[in-house]
């Protein structure tokens, strides 16, 4: 406990970025609000916006999910269970939703099944401004989720168990292997993902606001657009305050409850299985029509909104066009041009990068080092992993307006500066970044880091010759993570919008798509759209190459 | 010295003197303290009593790395990022190309100096540590089991060139193992730890 200042650094900084904040903004929600808490419950039923959100959250969320899970499922086992002709790109190609900007996705759907779409105007199927939509949309986002968390543990058990189950009275027909053997197995990794689908969905925004229409309001979109958002700031009145005070709580209380869920299923499921290649492990794909007809259609699934992001910058008024391209790079009409706003992205993209990285590095470090220490070293490592993930639990609208609340209240002059929705950026992107640092650290080899010390290596020499190029890997991927995550920050960046210098890319497709009656305005959200995706699928196809095998069953 | 972690004894009482260039191994079953012993006396296991002297300098409160005290792990903590060249020199100060050709000289890997650690062999891989170990010139060094992990004839030849390398270098040495054949190999004198702990030689 020599380094105990360092220790303290991370619990510190989180202090003062995640839990001041939004204590402070519960507080003067409190003092603006008219009513108590418990009466702001009640009438939350009064309202139109507010009357069935909690319902209407869990109902979307709770569908999504079995929708997700039934769908993911027999991809994760096909895909793990079977050598496929070109596998690595199939399941590239069916994990990529995962990472593409919520916004981005959105329009995506907005082109596939909205009421200028091919599936309404010649199929007649129309979805639109319904539970369906949403649901369609959650699913083709989260089936990578559950392909990307369930296909490994399928894909590397060791083959040789399932031989020993065949030759046992309990495992000697393929539906007791699948319940005594195959469940037990993925079962933890199954709950991750449908517990982490339902976080998402109960969560969503950007789909919720533009696929809902104006009848289908969850807490989050409830709360974000409350008529205070966005214009003034500070001045929230008191049936707003209210209502933000009592959904978010609400809201809150659902996902704490929920990542509840997750650490218990982790830590329940956990166990010992012996692993093999995936070369070993993977059988001949049987001769069969159904599997690849399914597979293919999946595929053709996950990539069709991307098809019409891109195909819909390159048309406008229904005509193939470069006009939108044009406009957006040349910087004619300041209003569509895309270059203040693409370089704001890449600012704040960068800048949380370089915080962000860094901050979990100290806290995955800390962690990983105090968990196997005595009592009240392994106290504090498990508090600083719940104050890093704590941002989990609270949704990007409310990041917000912790940032919003908690941080006016120092001074309003923080209102207006640049690098305000950094802020939310950064306590977002976090837990995401350690995610992926603290089981790296803690699978590091100590030993590396005690020789190099025993060798002279100071302990700064140690953190750059021996610790950081050792978790090189990871550090990429954390980067990566934590840059794409800024980039395609939509819920708390369009809360905060206040100045042009806030207008980042995901904010323009959105302000785009409230526009329909101007008619270069979608064709410059689809060009922003696409760039964004286009970005952000390179970085993916990057961070799959440093992905330390073993790791796969993380994010 | 004496040390106890989560209210279980590891050592109780120890008391060990090692002269000057004598190869000293430590003798006992798993789990009897012997590791422990040397993180101890190397700087990284801390909230023990007694004292760690190194030539009549009390080191206790040393950190590891101003100890002069080398330290080869059972399983070599070989950096793979790497190569053999790399490894050896990370304890100088400075990059002394000449100093590394003499050390892998001495270890008999002449010209392996842009080898990769993963294209090594068992025997191969435990001279590298020595000779890390070895070119900062520790005042002492430790070696944890470095040979438990190769074969039963490997082990007794490389048992001979560890003896030799480590006579030839003059470097105080204690060794831990459970294998009395390596012990008496290697050292100039065994002490037994165990249940009983007691010095077999008396010293």
């Amino acid at each position: 406990m020599r380094r105990v200042w360092l220790h303290s650094i991370p619990a510190l900084l989180l202090t003062l970025l995640v839990i001041a904040p939004f204590a402070i903004a519960v507080v003067r929600l409190l003092s603006a609000s008219e009513v108590g808490l418990i009466e702001a419950f009640a009438r939350l039923d009064s309202r139109y916006q507010t009357k069935d959100a909690l319902a209407f959250s869990l109902q979307l969320a709770a569908v999504s999910t079995i929708v997700t899970v039934l769908a993911g499922l027999p991809l994760a086992w096909w895909l793990g269970r079977y050598s496929w002709p070109q596998h690595r790109l199939i399941r590239a190609l069916l994990t990529t939703p995962f990472v593409v900007p919520s916004m981005v996705a959105t329009i995506g759907f907005i082109s596939l099944l909205g009421p200028q779409s091919w599936l309404a105007q010649t199929a007649g199927i129309d979805v639109w401004y319904s539970l369906t939509a949403i649901v369609i949309a959650h699913t083709w986002y989260n089936v990578a989720l559950v392909v990307r968390l369930v296909e490994p543990a399928i894909a590397r058990l060791d083959p040789s168990l399932e031989e020993a189950a065949r030759l046992l009275p309990s495992g000697d027909t393929a539906y007791k292997r699948a319940v005594r053997l195959w469940w037990p197995v993925i079962r933890p990794n199954l709950a991750a993902a449908a517990t982490l689908t339902f976080v998402f969905s109960f969560t969503s925004f950007a789909l919720v606001r533009h696929l809902g229409g104006p009848g289908l309001y969850t807490i989050e979109r409830a709360i974000a657009e409350r008529p205070f958002a966005g214009i003034s700031g500070v001045g929230a009145g008191a049936v707003d305050s209210e209502i933000v005070l009592a959904l978010g709580l609400l809201q809150l209380l659902v996902l704490v409850f929920a990542l509840w869920l997750l650490t218990e299923f982790q830590r329940r499921g956990r166990m010992w299985l012996p692993l093999a290649t995936e070369k070993l492990t993977r059988k001949r794909l049987p001769r069969s029509v159904h599997r690849p007809l399914i597979m293919g259609f999946a595929l053709a699934g996950a990539m069709a909104p991307l098809w019409f992001i891109i195909a819909g910058s390159f048309s406008v008024q229904g005509e193939a066009s470069l006009e939108a391209w044009r406009i957006a790079i040349s910087g004619e009409r300041s209003e569509w041009s895309l270059i203040p706003a693409l370089t704001n992205t890449v600012r704040f993209a960068v800048l949380t990068m370089l915080i962000a990285v860094p901050l979990a590095w100290l806290s995955a470090w800390s962690v990983s080092t105090l968990e196997t220490q005595g009592r009240w070293p392994r106290l504090y490592a498990r508090l600083l992993d719940v104050l890093v993930m704590l941002p989990l639990a609270l949704s990007a609208v409310m990041v917000g307006y912790g940032v919003l609340f908690g941080l006016s209240h120092l001074s309003t002059t923080l209102m207006m500066v640049w690098w305000l929705p950094l802020l939310a950026h950064l306590v977002i992107a976090l837990p995401f970044a350690m995610r992926v640092l603290l089981p790296a650290m803690r699978s590091l080899d100590k030993s590396y880091l005690e020789v190099a010390r025993t060798l002279g290596a100071s302990p700064v020499k140690t953190l750059f010759r021996v610790h950081v190029p050792l978790l090189r890997g990871p550090l990429i991927v954390a980067g990566i993570l934590a840059f794409a995550i800024s980039l395609g920050e939509f819920g708390a960046t369009w809360l905060l919008w206040n100045t042009p210098d806030w207008t980042t890319l995901p904010v323009l497709v959105d302000r785009a798509f409230w526009r329909p009656y101007q008619p270069l305005a979608r064709p410059v959200g689809h060009v922003a759209a696409t760039m964004l995706l286009l970005v952000t699928v390179a970085l993916f196809i990057i961070a799959e190459r440093f992905r330390v095998a073993g790791q796969e069953g993380e994010f | 010295m004496s040390i106890s972690f989560d209210g279980v004894v590891i050592l109780d009482g120890l008391d060990l003197t090692v002269a000057d260039g004598e190869v000293v191994a430590l003798l006992g079953p798993s789990g009897c303290g012997k590791t422990t012993l040397l993180r101890i006396i190397a700087g990284l296991e801390t909230g023990h009593s007694g004292q760690i002297l190194i030539d009549d300098n009390d080191v206790t409160s040393v950190p590891p790395e101003r100890r002069g005290v080398g330290l080869v792990f059972q399983n070599l903590a070989l950096f793979p990022h790497l190569n053999v060249a790399g490894n050896i020199s990370f304890g100088l100060v400075r990059k002394d190309e000449e100093k590394v050709a003499a050390m892998l000289q001495m270890v008999g890997l002449a010209g392996f100096e842009q080898r990769r650690i993963e294209t090594l062999s068992g025997g191969e891989a435990q001279r590298v540590a020595l000779a890390r170990a070895l070119i900062a010139e520790p005042a002492i060094i430790l070696l944890d089991e470095p040979l438990a992990s190769l074969d039963a004839d490997l082990k007794l030849t490389l048992a001979d060139d560890v003896r030799g390398i480590l006579k030839k270098s003059g470097t105080t040495t204690i060794h831990v193992t459970h294998d009395l054949a390596i012990a008496d190999r290697i050292s100039d004198r065994i002490v037994e730890l165990g249940p009983v702990r007691s010095d077999e030689s008396g010293g």
